[in-house]
């Protein structure tokens, strides 16, 4: 996604509006999930639902409509989160567990058990430090965006960036997780 | 598409911005994490809800389709009614309190007017002169039969011999010209004069007496 695409955007010109939504909603939902959200496709769309229409105000070209983007999706994770803690935990779904199923279901059992490594790795980070990872790669979004999108200097998610890719490493070193 | 690219190389160079996967450990399966973490962003759009598809300038679905369809023709059939009802109403052809309604909407809501059907006020409740009493011709009532002679009876002179006898049709049998024809229908009077046969003749119009204050005699009429 360029910043012409993000003007054309802004002017209403619906091809445009369709590369954006094509350009950012992988993004947010792979964010989404990395963050354990219940139903990340839903909240996806709630995210585009409220992004899309303030578009037309939107400043700062590309870089600009993604910060803006995971600003969103941040909130929304960030209520999703609080609502479950509200209503009790669930627990996540177990594909090595569920005889039902079927051998055409073997790649979607595989993005599940990659997708439950990925939280194994992430739960064993504090709050801020999976946060600054998750957005820098799932995201894709610069140290300057992962700050304005958390409320933070460059320079704190910087070293919570370090702190977190250290623990990883140091994490699967140990064999505390296995992928 | 991606900032850092599709290799694991780019992506982890701009991570260890800081050197933190320079410390040594087991890069592989620090590598092999940061695929999977980074493969969650990347693939298809999620399937845009009906909201989304909407802002994005998606064609609508079927069923919204079919919805406006069945909007649009109930707004055409009910427009249809309207106007059926108006024009209806403008030409008096509606039961007489529906008549009344939509005059009323249409004279207060639109710049249209519908005007009262019956332009000439009501009959007053005078009682029609008897035949006795009546010395002069009287005008006659306004009667729905005699809308249609709104010019006045002019009587017209009959020959002398018919009139010197009264007889043959002369109906009025008191020798005075006949004053009606089948032209000039007149209303009924309502002592049962000039009933049944005599429905065509004019009572009042025609003189009921003779010149010498008589009553009439003879002619079907006074039956």
């Amino acid at each position: 996604m360029t910043d012409s695409v993000a003007r054309d955007a802004a002017r209403g010109d619906r091809d445009a509006v369709g590369v954006v939504y094509a350009a950012l909603s992988p993004a947010i939902l792979g964010y989404l999930r990395a963050r354990g959200v219940d139903d990340p496709e839903a909240m996806t769309n709630d995210v585009f639902v409220k992004l899309l229409p303030i578009v037309p105000e939107l400043k700062g070209g590309a870089d600009g409509l993604r910060k803006l983007a995971f600003t969103i999706a941040r909130a929304r994770m960030i209520d999703s989160l609080r609502a479950r803690s509200r209503a009790g935990t669930t627990v996540p779904f177990d594909p090595t567990l569920d005889n039902r199923a079927v051998p055409s279901a073997e790649d979607d059992a595989q993005a599940a058990l990659a997708l439950a490594r990925v939280h194994a790795v992430l739960d064993l980070l504090p709050e801020e430090q999976r946060e600054v990872v998750t957005l820098r790669v799932v995201g894709d979004l610069t140290v300057e965006q992962v700050a304005a999108v958390i409320g933070k200097s460059s320079g704190a998610v910087k070293q919570l960036q370090r702190r977190g890719m250290v623990a990883i490493r140091r994490a699967l070193q140990e064999r505390r997780v296995t992928l | 598409m991606t900032r850092y690219g599709d290799g694991y190389d780019e992506m982890t160079r701009g991570l260890d911005e800081h050197g933190a996967l320079s410390t040594g450990g087991a890069p592989d399966d620090v590598t092999q994490f940061l695929t999977e973490l980074r493969l969650l962003g990347i693939g298809e759009p999620p399937e845009p809800s009906d909201e989304v598809a909407a802002l994005l300038g998606a064609p609508p679905s079927l069923t919204r389709r079919r919805a406006t369809r069945v909007l649009v023709r109930s707004g055409l059939a009910a427009a249809a009614l309207v106007i059926a009802v108006v024009a209806a109403a403008a030409n008096h052809n509606l039961p007489q309190p529906a008549q009344r309604v939509v005059s009323n909407v249409v004279n207060v809501l639109t710049p249209f007017e519908i005007a009262p059907r019956n332009a000439s006020p009501p009959t007053p409740p005078t009682a029609v002169p008897s035949v006795p009493q009546a010395a002069v011709p009287t005008t006659p009532a306004p009667h729905p039969r005699a809308t249609r002679t709104a010019q006045p009876i002019v009587p017209v002179p009959l020959p002398p011999s018919r009139a010197a006898t009264g007889s043959g049709d002369d109906r009025t049998g008191s020798g005075q010209p006949s004053a009606t024809t089948d032209d000039h229908p007149v209303p009924d009077s309502d002592d049962g004069a000039g009933s049944g046969a005599a429905r065509d003749i004019t009572p009042s119009a025609a003189p009921t007496r003779g010149d010498d204050g008589a009553p009439p005699t003879g002619g079907r009429g006074d039956l």
